[in-house]
């Protein structure tokens, strides 16, 4: 009978093959098993009713590129693990992407900033309602009943033609406020954060230092870096402003020279959900000259550098904290909820060797990809049911075992032209106070038990 | 529209029809918003009568995406038509 089988040589080829594909399948199957579980598992969020009127919990991801990659692989993560959790626990998110070093953070210092100047117009607005003098109502005592009277013609005469009071839905109903989920919740368990990537990490919390400790206006040094004349395109190949998704690896970029081309660059922001759409996409930052204006046309499809930070990590202790953002908790007057920066924060490390001699170590990790999508499932369920903890210094190494895979040139390289993600990451004890972080061992696993007794072959019976 | 500098002047009957015109469109593009955001994002099983977290969003981004679609081909089809007849327009 054994002449029945094939020769030694193919049973080998056989072998290896139905070997590796084999563990493939079953690497591929336990993580489809994995996912389906955990989405089972918060699927009463999203088929809970929603009142019209209310919006739901939204998160912010941030999604950086590993260094010297793509893009991609970082969404890759994020799109085949986290997201579908997200999704069925019926959450709304928010993804800022960068493909350079500093866009996040840039994007992220801006959004305080621009929270920053809604604060002080919310209190500018609360004291003049208050500053109420008797003189001045003296002055306009004797008019106000026929002040008021008129004003209330005006506004009771018909617009000349409004659709809302002809259009089907309108007709009946009034409009009733829109009304964010999260500003209705305990704080602590109102929106999230989620950083792909440790330097998706760094750069928030770069950010967020730049955004609270640094200037509301860009300082004279931001400006002249932005206006000063344009010199060669140093990053490979050109980057178009309106992808989203990177075409170019994440080179480290040139931080420290102080010649770089004109115009700030239109962070590429993907949203998903409505109203951020539209305010999102359109400005760029006031680039200062006319130059930059007739430099802009013929450089948009080239390399924009990303705007310079307006405070450095070794100025965080001199600088104080803003009037606007002193009190405990921070409301941000848009949207009722709590500021980003306190809502829980969660990082995913995005571990991604290359390079020939770790062939090894990243074929094995090819075919144990199951035990990193546990890992990084829990983490976001975690961050779903918001089990957060306040933050410690410790945590800013969250996700720091990720640095172990960055290639050594890229970062030699890096350290030699001051690149922000080489840095040491550094914080001010005010600012990070504030935060807080999502604790995956605050939540149960939700894998099923094989104990013991269990189990049918085990022979030894307690 | 009429290459004028300044805003025409309409009688009250162009005032009108105008106004008739723009509350057709609205209402034609409402209904088609509805109809195509219902068919892609409300469940036909009719489990219930209120719209869950799910559809919610879903129907949030698809009206945003449909404006927002609107919009540009609406610049697009404004571009066309200067490139082509810059007369016309």
């Amino acid at each position: 009978m054994w002449k029945k089988l094939p020769s030694p040589g193919w049973l080998a080829f056989g072998t290896v093959v139905s070997a590796g594909a084999s563990g493939i399948a079953y690497d591929k199957y336990q993580q489809s098993q994995t996912r389906s579980l955990y989405m089972a598992h918060v699927e009463k969020g999203a088929t809970s009713p929603l009142e019209s009127n209310l919006k739901p919990r939204k998160l912010i991801v941030l999604v950086a590129p590993p260094p010297n990659d793509y893009l991609d692989t970082s969404l890759t993560l994020w799109r085949r693990w986290i997201k579908p959790i997200l999704y069925s626990s019926g959450l709304d998110y928010e993804i800022v992407t960068g493909n350079k070093q500093g866009e996040i953070r840039s994007e992220v210092a801006s959004r305080i900033r621009q929270l920053r100047k809604d604060l002080i117009s919310q209190e500018q607005d609360q004291t003049e309602e208050k500053s109420w003098s008797w003189s001045s109502w003296f002055k306009s005592g004797r008019n106000t009943a026929a002040q008021e009277t008129a004003v209330e013609e005006e506004q009771a005469k018909p617009s000349p033609f409004d659709i809302r009071s002809v259009l089907g839905v309108f007709y009946h109903n009034e409009p009733k406020p829109v009304i964010l989920e999260d500003s209705l919740v305990d704080p602590s368990v109102a929106g999230g954060v989620i950083c792909v990537g440790r330097g998706a990490y760094k750069e928030y919390i770069a950010g967020i230092h730049e955004g609270i400790l640094g200037p509301l206006e860009e300082p004279s040094k931001v400006v002249a870096a932005a206006s000063a004349a344009p010199a060669e395109t140093v990053s490979s190949g050109t980057v178009d402003s309106e992808t989203l998704v990177g075409q170019t690896p994440l080179g480290t970029s040139v931080e420290a020279s102080p010649v770089e081309a004109s115009p700030v660059e239109v962070v590429p922001v993907e949203t998903t959900a409505a109203e951020a759409a539209p305010a999102e996409a359109a400005p760029a930052e006031a680039a200062p000259a006319e130059a930059a204006a007739d430099e802009d046309s013929s450089e948009k499809k080239k390399d924009v550098p990303v705007p310079k930070a307006y405070i450095l990590p070794s100025e965080y202790s001199n600088a104080s904290i803003p009037a606007e953002l002193s009190k405990p908790l921070i409301i941000d007057p848009k949207t009722g909820a709590p500021a980003f920066f306190e809502q829980p924060l969660l990082v995913v490390a995005v571990p991604n060797l290359s390079g020939f001699t770790t062939i090894p170590t990243r074929i094995s990790r090819f075919y144990q990809k199951r035990f990193l999508c546990e890992q990084v499932s829990h983490s976001t369920l975690a961050a779903v049911e918001s089990k957060s903890r306040p933050f410690t210094t410790t945590d800013l190494d969250l996700g720091a075992y990720e640095e172990l895979d960055w290639p050594k040139s890229w970062v030699e390289t890096g350290k030699e032209r001051g690149s922000e993600w080489v840095q040491p990451l550094q914080g001010d004890d005010r600012v990070l106070h504030r935060l807080r972080v999502v604790e995956p061992a605050l939540v149960p696993s939700i894998q099923p038990e094989t104990t013991k007794e269990n189990d049918e072959f085990n022979t030894e019976k307690k | 529209m009429f290459g004028l500098g300044g805003q025409p002047q309409l009688n009250s009957q162009q005032k009108l029809s105008a106004a008739e015109a723009e509350l057709d469109l609205v209402t034609d593009m409402f209904n088609k918003l509805v109809d195509n955001c219902h068919k892609k994002c409300i469940e036909q099983s009719y489990n219930d009568g209120q719209l869950n977290k799910n559809e919610s969003t879903c129907v949030d981004r698809c009206v945003a995406k449909y404006f927002e679609t609107n919009v540009k081909v609406g610049e697009n089809m404004q571009q066309l038509g200067q490139a082509f007849s810059p007369g016309k327009f």
